[in-house]
């Protein structure tokens, strides 16, 4: 079955897509790449949501980063991977923001975890105190001690290296989660729904990362391949349940 | 005939990357400077778009292979009439893209367009999407069927303001550009964007149309040709217009209008930037 509005406008014209200036107010490293920014400003947004963030001439598209909160100041983690990311890790000029984009995060029930990568550690802190539930970072490399220190709590785990991951992963299958959230790079969540799900496994969510134009339902850039046809990751998305998607070899 | 499209601002949005309209959405798109807004093309049949991965951008290139992801012609003139885009209407002209995957696809939805008309003022035609297998760029390698639709669909529309959207991939542009002039087309969109190969981030390879800055001289060099054959036919062009002075340079080599495509996803206002200096120097 087709998704029955491919580059349709439905209702949703009516609701304004909100354009921001975000000036930081805080940078701090995660990883040697990875960055936590946070902002002065405030925008109403639901947990799971993206903005997407003007790199200025440094690319030619925005770029998408899934919003949180970090002591209640509005916060977003940069990977740098590229010129732009790199601009919106050193800028000091406020940064031109639209937003917020995409649908919330709804899971199943109240009894999940999640896990991330450092490049998606706001969406991760974010999603464990709305939900008062468990956080799993996973990264290849250490974490900076200090951001470690400045975050820790109860609910979050830490675990360093590849084989840790598959390790949590083995652990939280026979764990009594209904539901494991899983951000990261697209092989991390890939790993984790093939552990995860199946006959009596669990439903594993994934905030999906595709190479997005626009971000507004617009360009048809995003598309994911999912056992109801294409999807957009703007639109549909971010965030859709693993055993949905069709991965690509 | 008409020979000019009657914009306030010599600037159009390009088709694909506007999608149907979903900028009108956000808070101060800079309607002001858009003459014209080129709808997604619309095809005979719906259209679920090539597998992903669709897009990817470095230094100044960007790859695109959407594949011409639409909703078909019958419900998007469902659409139409349940008053689904009449905010766009209400913010500016829109420009109609139409596509088939062979001839008689494209006399098709041109039939079935016939009755909304007066909502446009202008139907492109695209002769030059390289993402399709059928369609697009191919209906360009039989020539003299390709001119043959194009005296069939002017029979259709007899005053309808055409443009067909053509690119360099199928012979000389303004080679092909001389015979839709021949058949009493009003106008040509030129360029779109040109086939190209790109790894991205995960090694993988997307086969798709390149865009982005560094297509403005092929651009500015098909425009020039096109206008030394042609005098009279509009020339809208498209192709790598991220700045004031990119507008400049295609304007001053003969294009009657310029287009603007994937800049809009680095930044929209480079419309109001680029209108602004367009009505400027016009002036002078």
């Amino acid at each position: 079955m087709e998704s029955g509005c491919i580059g349709m406008v439905h209702s949703s014209t009516t609701e304004t897509i909100k354009k921001h200036l975000l000036t930081k107010r805080g940078c701090v490293g995660v990883t040697e790449d990875t960055f936590l920014i946070t902002f002065n400003e405030k925008i109403d947004f639901l947990p799971g949501q993206f903005v997407m963030i003007g790199v200025d001439s440094h690319g030619l598209t925005r770029k998408p980063f899934t919003i949180g909160k970090f002591k209640d100041n509005l916060a977003i983690s940069v990977k740098t991977v590229g010129e732009g990311s790199k601009y919106i890790v050193e800028t000091t000029t406020p940064l031109e923001v639209i937003g917020p984009l995409g649908k919330p995060f709804i899971p199943l029930s109240s009894n999940g975890v999640v896990v991330v990568a450092p490049s998606c550690i706001v969406e991760g802190i974010h999603l464990s105190e709305h939900f008062d539930i468990s956080l799993h970072v996973c990264s290849k490399a250490p974490l900076n001690k200090d951001f470690i220190s400045a975050v820790s709590n109860d609910k979050m785990e830490f675990h360093i290296g590849d084989d840790a991951y598959l390790q949590l992963l083995n652990k939280l299958k026979f764990e009594k989660y209904d539901w494991v959230f899983i951000t990261g790079s697209k092989m991390m969540e890939k790993i984790g729904i093939k552990k995860l799900t199946g006959e009596g496994g669990k439903v594993v969510y994934v905030s999906y990362n595709e190479y997005m134009g626009c971000g507004i339902g617009a360009c048809k850039s995003c598309a994911v391949m999912t056992k109801n046809g294409i999807k957009h990751v703007c639109s549909d998305g971010p965030i859709f349940r693993g055993d949905e998607i069709c991965f690509q070899n | 005939m008409l020979s000019k499209l009657n914009l306030k601002v010599p600037l159009i949005i390009a088709s694909g990357p506007g999608g149907f309209g979903e900028y009108a959405k956000m808070d101060g798109f800079p309607w002001k400077y858009v003459g014209a807004y080129t709808l997604k093309t619309v095809t005979y049949n719906k259209k679920s778009g090539n597998v992903p991965p669709r897009m990817y951008a470095r230094d100044g290139y960007m790859i695109n292979r959407i594949g011409l992801e639409n909703p078909g012609i019958d419900q998007f003139l469902d659409a139409l009439e349940n008053g689904e885009y009449e905010f766009l209407f209400k913010k500016t002209n829109v420009i109609l893209s139409l596509g088939g995957d062979n001839y008689q696809e494209y006399i098709e939805v041109t039939k079935k367009v016939k009755p909304y008309l007066h909502k446009f003022i202008a139907v492109e035609y695209n002769f030059s999407c390289p993402n399709v297998s059928k369609g697009g760029l191919s209906m360009v390698t039989d020539l003299i069927e390709w001119q043959s639709l194009l005296v069939e669909i002017r029979k259709e529309l007899p005053d309808t303001f055409l443009i067909a959207k053509l690119g360099i991939e199928g012979g000389f542009i303004e080679n092909l550009v001389e015979k839709a002039a021949q058949s009493g087309w009003n106008g040509v969109t030129v360029i779109n964007t040109i086939r190209g190969l790109m790894f991205n981030d995960d090694g993988e390879i997307l086969l798709g149309g390149l865009s982005g800055p560094n297509l403005l001289p092929i651009a500015e060099r098909a425009v020039y040709e096109v206008r030394k054959k042609l005098s009279d036919i509009y020339i809208i062009s498209s192709g790598g217009v991220y700045k004031e002075e990119d507008a400049k340079q295609l304007l001053k080599v003969g294009a009657d209008a310029v287009s603007i495509g994937s800049a809009i996803f680095q930044d929209e206002q480079i419309i109001s930037r680029i209108g602004k200096y367009i009505l400027e120097n016009l002036k002078k």
